[in-house]
């Protein structure tokens, strides 16, 4: 059993499903005689309405972990505090989309909502909190993936082909309402559609599905990413990127380099970014900005078993080295940084990250690791855990 | 992932319920005077406006006075981008008299009720049609800028398009001459504020998003920040501090204006880790309170106001 964790950056949670514990207060019949307001006595509940969910002025960032034997817990990276959840099955595989932890083992797979999420509206954004729970479990195991919209989330178990559609908010309100059931090996919601990989083919769909939009031909389509300029698919000789209005382009590895070094099959980055990182095998990883539509390949001193794409400013892209070591690469000035082995070599893919902190689980010693990258990947925090994370999600996100 | 593309942006066409507003007002008219009797019965004769922001409730019912009721959808407090209302909140917008919206998209969990109600032929205010509106944009996005509020000048542009939308609706404006005056006694007291301000001081290192318009009335440069988050100042670094302290020193501000979880310690590690001696003030930005000066519209301006011109005339350089 070797966990892997995915991370999927697609934020999400439609506008709708946010009230969060906006207390609708107010009375009807006011004793204000210039004014009065909604009733509070209301039963009837707006749309998306997350009980005891509150907005915040800062992400509120948390980390999600299970262990090996489906043992579940919380830790408030803000107050430090740790909460027990419900267990689930004993994990195989996970994965997240930063608020969302899903596992599965060979039969079904369980999702986990953090209850902590990210909204970006662009010229300002919302952070909200709600209380975590175990949502419930979907048919079917296997190596999965999972990236959501505003308004979808989308899993994807790529081994056996398959994915299905939920309603989002529904999953907020602890419902899991599969809209959709897809032959696929990526599913990808984007703002108004939904971006689906099989045989050799991207498909640009309708958001229901049902309708094909576009097609895009692509070799052995493995991985996929959401980020603010696109959808990216990863193919044999490089990547599909389908933009918000659904027009599809091929973008391929830069030829000198396309046969000796492997093309990612994984793509990582700090949530909706458009620069992600991919390994290319056991030289390196590879950068490919969507926007552009560029790929560069780095290579490293040693192998990564992770690696993650900050696109901050100074550029940091975050690594797990095959000796356990964080390594970090700031690629605006080619500096490398590196700790000491945090972890076995083996457990190194359980490495997440926000805009100032990476963490990495050490799934024997059921600690985190807490490295600010900006700063020479120093170990700012480790952080122990009451379970010891096979499976393991940032959350907030 | 910004969803926020202007394609996927709800939008309610603001113009074409222009035609359907004379249809809907006498039905709806009657509708209300029948419908809405769960409060007091001295209410019910009264025509309805249904106000979506606390801000422009608190400007409807100064302007309305008892020739209306007013009600305001968004709570005290609450967040004017993600308020939602209730089935039957949204049933009554249905039935108002008049609706008035801020518009430019800063309602998105109410703009559908807002829609539904125009096609049912609701007369609809949109106070961001009559000022002239700001864009913001950000590395790969932008869109116009609602929050006109911040700049009493647009706000009495707003007030004037509201007067003769009521006037049209025959809804009476016995307070519209007394708060014209207020908010241009508002406007001068502002000017006059700012204007004790060194202009090298004019300047908000902020992480609100919404004083672009008052930027732009009283020439300020609006520097906006990150502050670091709770998680970073548990174990904070340099690193963590640098964008926010080049911003305060760019600015030369003895004094941001931003929303943290915990100022106090922000200021102790901006003074330890890269020796950046600010004080940290919170702003009213896009919410009245339900008790305190933000209570009202020309409180909150006046509140803010002092908090600016106190923080930025300090010196606490040590």
């Amino acid at each position: 059993m070797n966990p892997t964790t995915s991370r999927a950056p697609a934020r999400t949670l439609t506008t709708i499903g946010l009230v969060a514990g906006l207390a609708l207060a107010a009375a009807a019949c006011s004793s204000d005689p210039r004014t009065t307001a909604a009733d509070p006595t209301d039963t009837a509940r707006p749309h998306g309405y997350v009980a005891g969910a509150t907005e915040s002025q800062e992400p509120q960032l948390r980390l999600l972990a299970v262990s090996a034997t489906g043992d579940a817990a919380l830790h408030d990276l803000l107050t430090a505090d740790t909460t027990d959840l419900d267990a689930v099955d004993a994990p195989e595989h996970s994965a997240t989309d930063g608020r969302f932890l899903l596992t599965s083992d060979d039969d079904r797979t369980t999702v986990v909502d953090g209850g902590a999420w990210t909204v970006d509206h662009g010229d300002h954004t919302h952070y909200y909190a709600a209380e975590p729970r175990v949502v419930g479990t979907l048919d079917g195991g296997g190596r999965v993936e999972v990236h959501s919209s505003e308004t979808m989330t989308a899993v994807t178990w790529p081994d056996r082909g398959k994915a299905v559609l939920l309603d989002r908010s529904a999953l907020g309100q602890g419902d899991l309402d599969v809209t959709a059931r897809l032959d696929a090996t990526v599913l990808l919601p984007t703002a108004g559609h939904l971006v689906a990989a099989s045989g050799d083919t991207v498909r640009v769909l309708s958001a229901d599905g049902e309708d094909v939009r576009a097609e895009q031909p692509c070799r052995n389509p493995a991985g996929g990413i959401v980020t603010r300029a696109g959808a990216v698919v990863g193919c044999a000789d490089g990547a599909v990127i389908v933009d918000d209005d659904g027009e599809t382009r091929a973008v391929p590895l830069p030829e000198t380099t396309a046969s000796a070094v492997p093309g990612p099959t994984a793509f990582a980055a700090r949530a909706g970014r458009p620069t992600v990182a991919g390994l290319a095998g056991n030289t390196g990883f590879w950068l490919l900005d969507s926007r552009e539509g560029a790929w560069r390949h780095v290579p490293t001193d040693r192998p990564l078993r992770a690696v993650v794409a900050v696109d901050d400013a100074d550029e940091h892209v975050v690594g797990v080295d095959d000796q356990g070591r964080v390594v970090v690469h700031t690629m605006s000035t080619g500096a490398v940084a590196t700790t000491d082995a945090l972890v076995g070599g083996a457990a190194g893919q359980l490495l997440q990250l926000d805009a100032q902190r990476a963490y990495l689980a050490d799934p024997e010693d059921g600690v985190v690791h807490e490295i600010d990258f900006a700063d020479d990947a120093r170990v700012s925090r480790t952080i122990e855990l009451p379970v010891a994370p096979v499976a393991f999600a940032e959350v907030g996100l | 992932m910004t969803r926020r593309s202007p394609a996927t942006r709800v939008r309610r066409p603001a113009r074409p319920l222009r035609t359907a507003r004379l249809l809907g007002v006498a039905l709806v008219a009657a509708v209300s005077a029948a419908g809405l009797s769960a409060c007091a019965p001295s209410t019910t004769d009264r025509p309805l406006v249904a106000v979506t922001t606390n801000i422009l409730g608190d400007a409807v019912a100064e302007v309305v006075g008892d020739e209306a009721e007013v009600v305001v959808l968004m709570p005290a407090g609450a967040d004017p981008h993600s308020f939602e209302v209730s089935a039957k909140e949204a049933a009554r917008l249905r039935d108002a008299d008049l609706v008035v919206e801020n518009g430019l998209g800063l309602e998105e969990g109410v703009a559908r009720h807002v829609a539904a109600a125009a096609a049912d032929g609701v007369p609809v205010f949109t106070a961001g049609d009559a000022i002239d509106a700001l864009e913001w944009s950000t590395e790969d996005d932008s869109g116009p800028d609602p929050h006109f509020w911040t700049d009493p000048a647009r706000m009495l542009d707003v007030v004037d398009a509201l007067g003769d939308e009521l006037d049209e609706a025959g809804i009476g404006t016995p307070g519209a001459t007394a708060y014209r005056e207020r908010l241009e006694e508002l406007d001068a007291a502002m000017t006059t504020a700012f204007a004790t301000l060194p202009e090298d001081r004019r300047a908000l290192v902020t992480n609100h998003h919404v004083f672009g318009y008052l930027a732009d009335r009283f020439d300020f440069r609006v520097v906006g920040a990150v502050i670091p988050s709770g998680t970073t100042l548990a174990s904070p670094s340099a690193a963590d501090l640098r964008d926010l302290a080049s911003a305060i020193e760019e600015a030369g501000v003895p004094t941001i204006f931003a929303d943290a979880s915990q100022p106090a310690r922000l200021a102790e590690v901006l003074a330890e880790e890269v020796d950046v001696h600010v004080a940290i003030r919170p702003l009213a930005t896009e919410s009245l309170t339900a008790e305190g000066p933000a209570s009202t519209y020309l409180g909150m301006m006046r509140a803010n106001t002092d908090a600016i011109v106190d923080g930025l005339s300090i010196s606490n350089r040590e």
